[in-house]
Order: C-alpha cells, then sequence, then structure tokens
C-alpha cells in the first residue's frame, strides 16, 4: 500500500461565476521513499492540490473524494486530529523561506517548535536535536547559528532552516511547494541535493510541486502533468519526459530553451493561455488549445488510459 | 575599446561603476557605500544580442538601469550611438531615449493600471500626430500577437503574457535600435513564456533591434543571446559567445553556474555528498580589500586571488577575470 493515496479529490471553489474546481477528480499515490512531481503552469490546480492534502484550505472550500495517509482518510479527521499530523507526520515546504519563517524568533526556537508541540521532548533535548538538525541541512556552526535570526541568513540558508523544521518530527510526507524557484540557480542545486539526499538516508515520501521541468527530471521518480484541474498524464519521470504521450506535456517541453536546440530553432509552445476557471470546456480541457484536437474531444472528458506501463494519459487521441 | 567609435555600436560600456549610499551608521560617521557594479566594459553591437547574467546582487540590474540613464554612474562612461550619456541634457536624454527602450520585469507593475492600451502604447510618440501615432500602436500591437480592438481596453483585461506583449509593443513603437529587457520572461509560465521568446526572437529578425537582455535562465539566455556576460558580485568575470561559454566555461563561477543549471533528460541526480555551506553572506568586504570577489566560494582559490584579476582577452571574442585560466 502507498503511503498517500489520494482518489477522485475534487476540491470547489465558490466565485462571482460560481462553483468552479480548481481540483477536478486528481487520482493519485505516493510510497515511501519516492519523490512524486506534480507539474504544470499557474492555475493547473497544483498548488490547490498540495493545500488540501495538508488540509490548509479556506473553510468555504469544499472537498470531496479521499486522501489516505497509511490507509487513514484525513479528510474525515477533525481538526484537531489533523493538527496533530500536520508538523507531525506530514509537513510542508513553501516557496518563499522569508514569509515561512516568523521574523522575530530566533531559528531555534522556530525548529524546536514542533517539538515541543508533537513529541514529549524536554527544552534541552529538543535544542540538542535542532542543533543536529541544523547539521543535517548543512548550516555549518549549529551550535552558534541557532541563535540567530532570520533576516541574519540568505535566502538559501533560509530554505535550509525551513527544511529542518518540516523534518524536526521525521515525518513520513513532505509536501513541497516550489520551494526552490525563489532561490539563485546555485543554490537551487545544493537545496535538490539535499532533498534528493534527505530522501535516499530516510524513508521520506516528497511530494514535490514545480513548474520547472528540468528540476522534475532530475529529482523525481515519477510526475504528475496537471492542466485545468485534471491529471493529464502521469509515469516515470524518464519515460513520460522522453516520450510525451498527452499533447499538454509536449507543448510543456516544446516551449522550453533548452541546450540541445540547434541555433534559430523555435520553441513550440502549446498555443494560446489558460482559461480562466469557470471557462474550461466541458470536455478534454485542452481542446481549445490543442493541435490534435477532434470534435470527439469536446464531447466528453477523457478517463485516464494506461499507454505504456505505469504511464497514464487522459487523451482520447492517444 | 577601439570599437566603441565604430558606427556599428549602439551601446558602449566603458569601465561603468554604480554604487548606492549605505545608511550612516552614526550622524557624524562618514557614509559608506555599497558598490553594485564595478569597472564593467562591454559592447553591443547593432542588430545584436547580449545577455547579462548573474546570480541576485550581481549588479545586473543596476547595470540595466545605468544604461537606461534612471541610475547614475559613479566612475566610466557608457555611450549610447556614440554619445556620452552623462554629458546629455535632460532634453537631449529625452530625445534618444526614443532610440532605446526598456521592458521591465513584471508586466503588472509597468503598465499604469489607469490607461488605456492606445494611451500606453502611443506615450512615447509625443510629437506624432495623433491618427499616424494610433495607426502606428495598431501594426506594432498586430506584431505582438495582439489586434486593434484592443487598443481602447485597459491592463486588467490581460494577462500576464499579454501585459508582457503591450510592453513590448510599447518599447518597439518608436522603433527603437535597442531595447534592454531586464528579466522580462520570468514572471511567466512557461508556455507564455516560449510564445514572447519567439516573438522576440522574430521582431528582432524583422526590425534589426539590439537586445540588451538581463536573466538570471542560462537556458533562456541561451536561446535567445549570442553573446554573454557574465556578473558574479558587480564584476564582469567572464564575455563570450553563449554556446562557447555554455559548452566551456572558463571562470570557475561560471562553471559552478552551468554545472547548476538543471537539465532536461540527462536523468535523475544521485545525491551528492553532503556540503557544508558557510553561514552568513559571502565576503561582503572583498571590494574593499581588493581581492577577487569570488575568492571564499572558489576551489581554486589561492594566495594570488588576494588581488583581484582584470579581465583578460584569451582570444575569439572570449575575456576571463582570472587568474588560472
Amino acid at each position: 500500500m502507498a503511503l498517500l493515496e489520494v482518489e477522485h479529490l475534487t476540491v470547489s471553489l465558490p466565485t462571482s461565476d460560481g462553483w468552479v474546481k480548481p481540483v477536478d477528480d486528481v487520482s493519485f499515490t505516493v510510497s515511501r521513499g519516492e519523490i512524486l512531481s506534480i507539474v504544470g503552469e499557474s492555475g493547473c490546480g497544483k498548488s490547490t492540490t498540495a493545500l488540501a492534502v495538508m488540509r490548509l484550505l479556506a473553510e468555504n472550500v469544499r472537498i470531496a473524494g479521499q486522501i489516505r495517509l497509511d490507509g487513514a482518510d484525513l479528510l474525515q479527521l477533525s481538526e484537531s486530529e489533523m493538527c496533530a499530523l500536520r508538523g507531525n507526520r506530514i509537513s510542508m515546504i513553501f516557496q518563499e523561506p522569508m514569509t515561512a519563517l516568523n521574523p522575530v524568533k530566533t531559528i531555534g526556537f522556530q525548529i524546536m517548535e514542533p517539538l515541543l508541540v508533537h513529541t514529549s521532548m524536554s527544552r534541552t533535548e529538543a535544542r540538542e536535536k535542532a542543533i543536529d538538525l541544523l547539521a543535517r541541512v548543512g548550516i555549518d556552526q549549529p551550535a552558534r547559528r541557532i541563535n540567530a535570526y532570520p533576516h541574519q541568513l540568505s535566502g538559501g540558508q533560509r530554505q535550509r532552516i525551513v527544511i529542518a523544521m518540516a523534518l524536526a518530527c521525521e515525518p513520513d510526507l513532505i509536501v513541497a511547494d516550489e520551494p526552490t524557484t525563489a532561490l539563485d540557480t546555485t543554490v537551487q542545486r545544493q537545496i535538490l541535493d539535499l532533498l534528493l539526499r534527505l530522501v535516499s538516508e530516510t524513508s521520506i515520501a516528497l511530494m514535490l510541486i514545480t513548474h520547472n521541468l528540468a528540476v522534475v527530471s532530475e529529482v523525481a521518480d515519477r510526475v504528475m502533468v496537471m492542466y485545468g484541474g485534471r491529471v493529464t498524464e502521469t509515469g516515470p519521470t524518464g519515460d513520460v519526459l522522453a516520450h510525451p504521450i498527452h499533447p499538454y506535456t509536449k507543448g510543456l517541453i516544446g516551449a522550453l530553451p533548452r541546450a540541445d536546440l540547434p541555433p534559430g530553432e523555435r520553441l513550440v509552445p502549446v498555443a494560446g493561455v489558460v482559461p480562466r476557471l469557470a471557462d474550461m470546456p466541458s470536455g478534454c480541457a485542452l481542446a481549445d488549445r490543442c493541435p490534435a484536437v477532434i470534435d470527439a474531444c469536446r464531447r466528453a472528458r477523457p478517463a485516464e488510459r494506461m499507454i505504456r506501463p505505469a504511464h497514464q494519459a487522459a487523451c482520447i487521441r492517444a | 575599446m577601439s570599437i566603441s567609435h565604430q558606427a556599428s555600436v549602439v551601446l558602449s560600456v566603458e569601465d561603468l561603476s554604480v554604487r548606492y549610499r549605505l545608511p550612516r551608521r552614526s550622524l557624524f560617521a562618514a557614509p559608506e557605500w555599497f558598490a553594485a557594479v564595478t569597472g564593467a566594459t562591454f559592447s553591443v553591437g547593432k542588430g545584436a544580442s547580449l545577455a547579462l547574467v548573474g546570480e541576485s546582487g550581481s549588479g545586473k540590474s543596476s547595470l540595466a538601469k545605468a544604461v537606461m540613464g534612471l541610475e547614475p554612474a559613479s566612475a566610466g562612461a557608457i555611450r549610447l550611438f556614440g554619445q556620452d550619456l552623462a554629458s546629455l541634457s535632460a532634453n537631449e536624454l529625452r530625445e534618444l531615449r526614443r532610440r532605446f527602450q526598456m521592458v521591465f520585469q513584471d508586466p503588472y507593475s509597468s503598465l499604469d493600471p489607469r490607461h488605456s492600451i492606445q494611451r500606453i502604447v502611443i506615450e512615447p510618440l509625443r510629437d506624432v500626430a495623433r491618427t499616424e501615432a494610433r495607426e502606428r500602436a495598431a501594426e506594432v500591437l498586430s506584431h505582438v500577437g495582439l489586434g486593434v480592438n484592443d487598443l481602447g481596453k485597459y491592463p486588467h483585461q490581460f494577462s500576464g503574457g499579454q501585459r508582457q506583449r503591450i510592453a513590448i509593443a510599447r518599447a518597439l513603437v518608436t522603433r527603437p535600435d535597442l531595447i534592454v529587457a531586464d528579466e522580462p520572461v520570468s514572471a511567466l509560465d512557461v508556455s507564455v513564456q516560449a510564445q514572447v521568446l519567439n516573438l522576440m526572437q522574430d521582431l528582432q529578425a524583422q526590425y534589426g533591434m539590439a537586445y540588451l537582455f538581463i536573466s538570471h535562465d542560462l537556458a533562456v539566455v541561451e536561446y535567445l543571446c549570442e553573446d554573454v556576460v557574465v556578473l558574479y558580485r558587480g564584476r564582469v568575470v567572464e564575455i563570450g559567445k553563449t554556446r562557447e561559454v555554455m559548452k566551456d566555461p572558463a571562470h570557475p563561477y561560471t562553471q559552478e553556474l552551468v554545472n547548476a543549471m538543471p537539465r532536461l533528460g540527462g536523468g535523475k541526480r544521485r545525491p551528492a555528498a553532503k556540503q557544508k555551506v558557510r553561514a552568513g553572506s559571502p565576503d561582503e568586504n572583498a571590494n574593499a580589500t581588493g581581492a577577487c570577489p569570488y575568492m571564499s566560494r572558489c576551489p581554486r582559490a589561492a594566495d594570488v586571488c588576494r588581488v583581484a584579476p582584470s579581465l583578460r582577452t584569451l582570444g575569439n571574442g572570449r575575456s576571463v577575470a582570472c587568474h588560472f585560466s
């Protein structure tokens, strides 16, 4: 059994256009020791999926389906039961480390906080554990740096602190939403290496949300591509990137400026722009932008089909 | 640089420094300065595309602002079409501005929300008759993939990618010889980014203007720009043909940057051995001590690096500021 099993997850949001579905019937699993990457452009539903798993969505949002962690449905838990899990068995890494950290508390306090809340550790034990965590995420002189404030650290170091906080209670699942997007390329490389090392050393399951396919290519075991709140393609990373099936995945890859493009070669992105959620076509969400569209695409929503081993796509033209 | 006097050069930056005043530590203390750019020299030829790359704090945006005349140079010279920017009066600068235009990173803050698209696009055409201005606006809008009926709309009616097209149309409307673009695609999604990059390439082929393109994304730079200037902490560390620099980076910092670039299709990385990172920011005072600014991060650092290397020409258009290359 996979650690996290999400089935038919649908998130409905009240807007002035009526109810819209930023996440529409999404199913996936993440196993221990696995890195699953959810990829797509803004508005495709990847962050909403992450927030739904963390149950951090606003009160007025309706969530349907099941999100099972080790078989227990998170959607059935009370808020206090969920609080006992968050930061403990499941934790989150956000994009912007400066806003994820409290500027008026030392980093030591912030790493110790989940330990003091979720475990029976004494302050001294928690402090020792925090120093240990700082060393694990690669902060030099951790015993000294533990008293530093976030503003005294660089962006990459702050993201390391956020990762140390997420690791504090030795979680089963970490949800990372664009963890390296705000960082410089060289720092991004260090943080990705750190995440890879942590997953390989432990049996943490990592759900990595990103818009960057090159990052996906280097770290993810499996990739799930989303468009218009729906899953368009899922499969082993190497297979999906080398042999994309869905026209949207092909468009994402074609849009990337790459070193192996011959000089003067044009990029071939999906035409047009992502429609507003309220204007999403009722059949295939990509129908209005797809180069391979036929009438049948507009009639019914395509189901996910297994095209190659472990590699599924929701496209009737595949 | 001798080529700066040739007619084929649109922009030449000579030994340029830009510095900012830091807040005084006390009322009576002497003001301290932060050197954002130190001794930068490069030039952009007619119809060429040059990229400035580097991490945050490398001085790329300060350099772009200095080139646009939005930030004064503390030393050195900027020549646009052979004229020294510092010697121009405000009127002369305004006159010259139509020949060099800027596109900013954030298309949400660079377009006035209260102005119609027509007003935004024709604003640089002060002395052109209204009907002609409108025709020119319609023409540039069609080149960026928008229509005449968009002229009466307002920025909030457009997506981020469309807004960036409008910003490009505004820059194009004076038919400039140089467009300075500061991270024009980094706020956009990949599909829209690709559409805007294709557009910038088509427009250059059609109008032959030069680009000074500022970016942190080497893949984008490699796609759009023939030449690249790599900046580190305000200093030029390497100049060369983009493809050659990417294939065989000479400066240790460029090597670090190129190696750090995530690549598609390379397969999953093995986690690297655990690295130790120094806490705090790297050598804030390197500029004060005169050492190579990259020294504290450099795997090849030696005693000789206590004196900052100057930019040396290696031939074939490549220059590097490193004692070891």
